[in-house]
């Protein structure tokens, strides 16, 4: 049996998660197919382990879809995606964490150090809260009131952390 | 601006022309930036599975467990006859077949002539076969002959059956004409509210023969007892009094879907208040069907606030919601509606819808910027847009708007856009965004002048157009504009400039692009350059930078490099000129 055509990709996210509400299954696979890359690299990112990344990214979208009927528009549909794929992310990468950390640098210990394996290292110091805004700043675009808005927490400490984050990678890496 | 404000303006998502100049002009926030540019290029393992098998995964998850957003049936199809009047019809027939049965064998009387289909309509034989096309107002109704009594039928199952036959077409005219002439017409109306379905299904369907206005409470009571048919009928009616009724029978979850059919199916402005009270945002088709009768409705809702009403602004068809777009463009105005208006106009579309947009379009407005940009054949409307306020006071704003907007048709107007000072910076990063190479001769033109080279330079490099390279060439004799035009340089990429790439290597501030342009570029003339490099701040770049230009897959580590390009240009006599 064939599925039913997505909606045009080029909609905008309220409209899709409108005919989502509505049982449109093909327009809520079609908000997936927009955020799936972004949400990947993310969760990969922020959980560093690609199976648990793509675990986080099933159980996300699944929570969304679960969740539509909840989304009121009050807030942007990203933001809301979001945060669902961020706790998500969360919920898998808490018992786990350290583990993950450590296997992974031991996993390349012949290596050259490059440069991108420097940035790993230093994002992975970072302490939590200070990685998950500039992860989301830097790979998700978001801006600092819907990072605020995402990891529920203020304005100012959503700043404050980008700050942070920023300033320490750029003294260790350079 | 203070570097504290740019960083939190950036991070705001503003892009304006302030923001665009500090970030050209302070290394310190822009190395501080670079560090997101790290991060995205990070690149760990993700996860190996394409889109197609994350989707499957995802929808047989989504199949598993029980969590639609809406538990809603399928819809029957529009064609068709629906279920319920196979199960009416057969039950109408069955009824009928049993009243002619028992009647028969009360009566025995059996010998008499048939007159008629004996089951027709459930008419008992004993009964002159038309009953009610005669004009005589009680028939004998007891026939000569032997046999037990016959009990007199009541008056009620009488009607009943009178009715129940009407509706299955048996003495249909007849029945309508008595009903219409005030004869049994408070016993119909009575049927409405009967607790027998049967009975209560052919006094609706008597009514979907007459399609009264005024039968609908009856019709509603009929609906609240469970008739589908009823609430279809009063759909069909398309009164306001239908509507009125309807609205009250949407309380129950399982008559909603067929009351949201009805309202659509009365195509009245009223349904679309009904509609909008009900939530029914999503009901594509009632909303179709509405049309432009729909906007009065929507606007309200927009005006209310939030984007809910937009599922259904679309299904309305949004060009035919005549009278939209000026309520639109008033609710642009307003902040809780902005965004859902933004929306709503750029799928409207058309010269209204647009000039409306154009009125309140700022770049620094993420909503309206993403409608317009999604947005066809805006292009013309802008560019004449343009011209008309570039004339007028609000000259920066008409600039900020087209760089935004990246419209080609813009493009001439940009460059006129260059002659005026006040405009000059953001004309030009308007056509670096637009990467329109018919502006780079008069770009060029700006680079001798100190308040605007950076800008020129960092618009040339965008641009990428060869034609460049002379004047920024030239302009990068100047020591203190050396490395902006050497990243301009760098930038456009072309196999020209390898030359004054392999010269900039070592340089502070450019080395870094310029490395990256070599290891674009490919050009084996930067091979010792590049292996130098291996030493400095930027040996990562240079490393990778290496790869690219030769296809060698070695560590970094300059002696391995140096044996090897020795090795390959055996005999050369210059080979690492910069040590």
């Amino acid at each position: 049996m064939t599925s039913p055509p997505h909606p045009p990709s080029d909609l905008p996210d309220e409209l899709l998660a409108g005919r989502a509400q509505g049982g449109d299954r093909t327009a809520f696979e079609t908000l997936v197919l927009r955020y799936l890359g972004p949400a990947r690299a993310f969760c990969a990112k922020l959980l560093r382990d690609p199976v648990l990344a793509e675990d986080a990214c099933q159980e996300g979208f699944l929570k969304a879809w679960r969740g539509l009927p909840g989304f009121r528009g009050d807030a942007k549909f990203r933001t809301w995606l979001w945060r669902i794929l961020f706790n998500a992310a969360q919920d898998l990468r808490r018992p786990r964490l350290e583990a993950i950390g450590e296997r992974e640098f031991e996993a390349v210990p012949d290596r050259d150090v490059a440069a991108e394996d420097a940035v790993a290292r230093e994002i992975a110091a970072l302490p939590a809260r200070q990685r998950e805004v500039l992860l989301m700043r830097a790979e998700l675009g978001l801006d600092l009131e819907e990072i605020a808005g995402v990891l529920g927490i203020t304005y100012e400490a959503a700043k404050a952390s980008l700050s942070l984050a920023r300033n320490r990678l750029k003294e260790r890496l350079t | 601006m203070t570097c504290g404000e740019f960083q939190e303006r950036w991070d705001r998502g503003d892009r304006s022309p302030e923001v665009a100049a500090h970030m050209t002009s302070c290394d310190e926030c822009r190395s501080l930036l670079a560090v997101d540019d790290r991060v995205r290029a990070w690149n760990p393992p993700v996860p190996a599975a394409g889109e197609r098998e994350f989707l499957e995964a995802l929808r047989a998850k989504m199949d598993a467990r029980p969590a639609a957003p809406r538990l809603r049936g399928p819809r029957p199809a529009a064609g068709g006859p629906a279920p319920w009047l196979r199960f009416a019809a057969a039950a109408v027939i069955l009824a009928a077949m049993g009243a002619a049965y028992l009647l028969g064998r009360a009566t025995r009387p059996v010998e008499g002539p048939k007159t008629g289909p004996v089951a027709e309509g459930g008419k008992a034989p004993e009964r002159p076969a038309p009953p009610v096309k005669d004009d005589e107002p009680k028939p004998p109704a007891v026939p000569p002959g032997p046999g037990p009594v016959k009990p007199e039928p009541r008056q009620k199952p009488e009607f009943r059956d009178r009715l129940v036959a009407a509706a299955s077409g048996t003495g249909r005219e007849a029945f309508l004409e008595q009903v219409k002439g005030g004869v049994d017409r408070a016993r119909w109306i009575a049927a409405f509210r009967s607790p027998d379905a049967e009975e209560r299904g052919a006094a609706v369907t008597i009514a979907s023969v007459l399609k009264d206005a005024a039968l609908a409470p009856q019709l509603a009571a009929a609906a609240a007892k469970g008739d589908a048919k009823a609430i279809a009928l009063l759909g069909e009616i398309g009164s306001v009094e239908s509507v009125v009724a309807l609205a009250g029978l949407a309380g129950a979850p399982d008559r909603r879907e067929a009351v949201v059919a009805a309202l659509g199916a009365t195509g009245l402005p009223e349904a679309g208040e009904a509609l909008a009270a009900m939530g029914a945002w999503n009901a594509e088709a009632a909303w179709r069907k509405l049309g432009s009768n729909a906007a009065p409705a929507l606007v309200t809702r927009l005006r209310a606030g939030g984007s809910r009403a937009l599922p259904a602004l679309k299904a309305a068809g949004w060009a035919r919601a005549s009278g939209t777009v000026p309520e639109l463009a008033r609710l642009l105005a307003k902040e809780e509606t902005h965004e859902a208006a933004a929306t709503a106009l750029a799928a409207i579309g058309g010269r209204e819808a647009n000039e409306a947009l154009a009125a309140a379009a700022d770049p620094d407005d993420e909503a309206v910027m993403a409608a317009v940009k999604t947005q066809e054949g805006r292009g013309a409307v802008e560019a004449r847009m343009l011209d008309v306020r570039l004339a007028a006071a609000d000259r920066t704003r008409a600039a900020r708007v087209v760089m935004a907007l990246g419209d080609p048709l813009s493009v001439p107007a940009l460059i006129r856009a260059l002659e005026s000072p006040d405009l000059r910076d953001l004309a030009m990063i308007a056509l670096a965004t637009l990467k329109a190479e018919e502006s780079v001769p008069a770009i060029c033109a700006l680079l001798p002048q100190r308040r605007h080279r950076s800008v020129a330079a960092v618009a040339l490099g965008t641009i990428g157009s060869p034609k460049a390279l002379p004047a920024l060439t030239a302009a990068s004799r100047e020591r203190s504009f050396y490395s902006e035009a050497t990243r301009a340089i760098a930038r456009i990429g072309a196999p020209e400039s390898v030359p004054h790439l392999v010269a900039a290597v070592g340089d502070r501030e450019a080395g870094d692009a310029a490395i990256e342009a070599l290891g674009r570029i490919k050009d084996e003339r930067a091979v010792p350059a590049l292996i130098a490099a291996l030493q400095g701040p930027n040996a990562a770049r240079a490393h990778r930078a290496l790869k690219d230009v030769t296809g060698q897959d070695m560590p970094a580590r300059p002696a391995d490099w140096v044996r090897w390009w020795k090795a390959k240009n055996k005999g050369a006599k210059y080979l690492f000129p910069f040590w």
